[in-house]
């Protein structure tokens, strides 16, 4: 800490002194001051004997540590993060490997599949046994270990683009200290056998853009829309403050490290997609190694203990708004003609230049927008503009100039409700539908559907609770 | 024929650094495949056309490149002083190569370390003609047959072809098309000789594309115009009336400019400027709304 911040809270501290406990301020400076000098045995006991005895190997420390787990399952997909890692335009960086509860046969596959890579990477990477712990303790490891001034974890099936080290290391040049968030692909991927006798990868979808999206504060502690490969945290907050992985959850430990990093450095947006979080179908992940029942508890632990926190969120820390007018509105009140806007662009963003709107009475609609030829590589659907509406899709077609069609998924779109199948729950105002086009002459796009306004309101605790009384009430 | 793989790749304005590891992963992917297989005599070499209109690589970068393959592989640097394009390029380097297989890369791409092992299996099959690697970390969205690997055309940034088949084919069409579609092409008359094209899953190579932030490709204005004159070209010369119809009629109303100058160019082509028309019983070619072969999704 420099002069002028000890000089800061010297000031702060005087003036303090005859506040009030029950203060808002006071209360997060005592959970703060709980989370960094109170009771982290765990982190003095285990952590820092190791991050003291790197201390001596950080004279030309790299900008970042990767930290990435394996349990040497899944050769094929370790051996292309490698490959993603050896083609970044940015070589500043180390890989803390750390094998995580390997057999011998296990050790020495991981082994000799790092040794087939050239030097170019192999120098790179430190390769840490680990034959205890969590699914998280490798984590608390990994960064103990590392040795770089921002640290990301990329996991043995994910992969990066080439530019993932080199933004991060831009970012950090100004915003050195805060966490950083770059946008993620996600895509479909299956394994599939071959007559080699070992697997190969395939994608079986399109790439989506559900990751691609600022970090919110507010929506973060509803749900975690941030893969751990979008991200890099600063060195100091784990191995200066002792914040630390919470080894007794065993999924969703990211969010929860995150959230508690993040509330306390801040976030800093890169926008941009610089990696690949992949959705495997058919392959051993973390969804199918835990029950349901884990993944919701894990999911209630981490709540708790985001009700329990004083919040601190940094100025345009989330840009939502999270009650809906039409909240308020009586039956009389409610809009008799509802407008249908559909929003066309390149890759300018959307305007209302570029928009066709169709006014309808609420239920079922079949709206078809001729367009005439003009181009888009993407499509917004505004149903409406108030939340607490229910919107279904039966169809959404789109047919180009060239005669050509094209059925949109459900599974496809992108949106700022809560998707169920076919049916989209919207809580909050300016509904939004998001799907792409071929960027070619378009004729025209319908949508068939229907549209209603929610007779009750339904308290949004939290997405997986909306979810299950949802799923039960579709049938589904 | 020799035994042995012939690398060759086409540099247009290429540095030293952006090369440098796709030299350092053919070294390496060599020496993994010389780890794993035992046969004897079978050599590697690298030739690298140089398409720019200053030289990229000055003597220092071919010693540095030299010393990187060491004394097991060959190197050649070609300095071609005009633009060739992609299909002129190789077929250029291709005329003198007397060896059983030739690769043919982008100066971008990065093999992975098993990447000959994996890429010559197929060819233990002799009905392959060719093998295409799976690029990463976006990979091609066209459908391929996951028991057999048979894809119906492969893209030209990373493929193994054998060499007398290259050479019967007069290699790629460069004379009708400058960019794009110069590989379908060359797939489909591959095809039409009796041979398969293998897609190697198994092989992933990394090819440095990204999307945008909606999961979509970004075209350049080069590639918007040269894919329209190159789809117009396939599907003249594959005998796609319908295609080509459907294609003049949507460039012809686009509201995009160089969709309209494809159009106007190849509207000023002479007969004598178009190719012969192949596969007029429709065995082959494939035209599915601007597609060549199904796809798995859309990107």
């Amino acid at each position: 800490m420099n002069s002028d911040k000890s000089e800061m809270f010297d000031q702060l501290a005087k003036k303090l002194t005859n506040c009030p406990d029950a203060t808002s301020f006071i209360q997060y400076i005592d959970w703060l001051n709980n989370q960094l000098v109170g009771n982290n045995s765990e982190f003095e006991k285990k952590y820092k004997p190791i991050i003291d005895s790197e201390d001596k190997n950080k004279d030309k420390r790299p900008f970042l540590s990767i930290i990435t787990r394996t349990q040497g399952r899944r050769p094929e997909m370790l051996r292309e993060v490698f490959l993603t890692l050896m083609a970044q335009s940015d070589m500043d960086f180390e890989v803390v490997l750390i094998g995580h509860k390997l057999d011998d046969n296990q050790e020495k596959m991981v082994k000799n599949l790092l040794n087939e890579f050239p030097d170019i990477l192999t120098s790179r990477v430190r390769f840490i046994k680990l034959d205890y712990g969590s699914r998280t303790t490798p984590l608390n490891i990994g960064f103990a270990h590392a040795r770089g001034e921002y640290i990301a974890i990329l996991d043995d099936d994910d992969i990066v683009y080439s530019n993932w080290v080199e933004e991060f290391h831009n970012a950090a040049k100004e915003y050195m200290g805060q966490v950083l968030h770059a946008y993620v692909i996600t895509q479909e991927w299956i394994t599939i056998e071959t007559k080699r006798g070992y697997s190969a990868l395939r994608t079986s979808g399109a790439p989506m853009d559900l990751y691609c999206r600022k970090f919110d504060f507010i929506s973060q502690v509803d749900e975690n829309y941030c893969p751990p490969v979008g991200l890099a945290f600063p060195a100091y907050t784990f191995q200066k403050l002792g914040i630390i992985f919470d080894e007794h959850l065993s999924t969703r430990e990211d969010w929860d490290f995150l959230m508690r990093t993040a509330f306390f450095a801040g976030v800093h947006d890169i926008e941009v997609p610089t990696a690949m979080y992949r959705i495997w179908i058919n392959a051993e992940n973390s969804h199918t190694v835990h029950t349901e029942d884990i993944w919701a508890a894990n999911f209630e632990d981490i709540h708790n203990k985001l009700k329990s926190m004083p919040l601190l969120i940094p100025a345009g820390g989330s840009a939502l708004s999270v009650k809906s007018e039409s909240m308020n509105l009586t039956k009389e009140q409610e809009p008799i003609k509802i407008p249908y806007q559909l929003f066309y662009c390149g890759n300018e963003g959307f305007s209302e230049e570029q928009s066709v709107v169709v006014y309808k009475e609420k239920g079922a609609f079949d709206i078809k927008y001729k367009l005439d030829g003009k181009i888009a590589s993407k499509l917004r659907f505004d149903p409406g503009m108030k939340g607490k509406t229910l919107v279904s899709i039966d169809q959404m077609e789109i047919c180009y100039i060239d005669g050509c069609h094209e059925l949109v998924e459900c599974q496809s779109i992108k949106t700022n409700g809560e998707v169920f199948n076919c049916n989209i729950l919207f809580m909050k105002d300016d509904p939004q539908i998001v799907f792409k086009a071929l960027n070619k002459p378009i004729d025209y796009v319908r949508i068939i559907g229907g549209y209603n306004i929610l007779d009750c309101i339904v308290e949004m605790k939290n997405s997986s609770f909306v979810k299950k009384r949802f799923s039960r009430l579709f049938g589904r | 024929m020799k035994k042995g793989i012939q690398i060759q790749m086409i540099l247009y304005n290429n540095t030293i650094k952006e090369i440098e590891k796709t030299i350092i992963s053919i070294s390496n992917a060599v020496r993994v495949y010389q780890n794993n297989e035992s046969e004897k005599g079978f050599a590697f070499s690298v030739v690298c056309g140089d398409s720019s209109k200053k030289k990229s690589l000055c003597c220092d970068d071919s010693l540095w490149i030299k010393k990187e393959l060491g004394n097991e592989i060959d190197f050649e640097y070609k300095f071609f002083d005009f633009n060739s394009g992609y299909g002129k390029g190789h077929n250029i380097l291709a005329k003198d190569c007397d060896v059983e297989y030739m690769l043919i890369i982008n100066p971008d791409v990065i093999l992975s370390p098993r990447f000959f092992v994996e890429m010559l299996e197929p060819f233990k099959d002799e009905k392959t003609g060719m093998v295409e690697a799976r690029q990463t970390p976006v990979e091609h969205q066209k459908e391929y047959d996951i028991d057999t690997m048979e894809t119906e055309w492969a893209t030209g940034a990373c493929i193994l072809v054998k060499t007398d088949i290259f050479h019967q084919l007069d290699g790629f069409d460069s004379e009708h098309f400058f960019m794009y579609c110069e590989d379908v092409d060359f797939s489909w008359r591959l095809r039409l000789l009796g041979y398969k094209i293998i897609y190697q899953p198994l092989a992933p190579v990394f090819h440095s594309k990204r999307l945008s932030d909606t999961g979509h490709w970004m075209p350049t204005d080069t590639e918007i115009y040269y894919s329209a004159v190159s789809s117009l070209m396939m599907a003249y010369k594959w005998s796609g009336d319908n295609e080509f119809n459907r294609l003049k009629e949507g460039y012809r109303n686009s509201e995009i400019e160089l969709h309209r100058k494809a159009i106007e160019y190849f509207d000023s082509l002479e007969e004598k400027d178009l190719p012969e028309k192949l596969d007029k019983e429709h065995k082959i070619a494939k035209f599915l709304n601007g597609y060549y072969t199904e796809n798995r999704y859309i990107l």
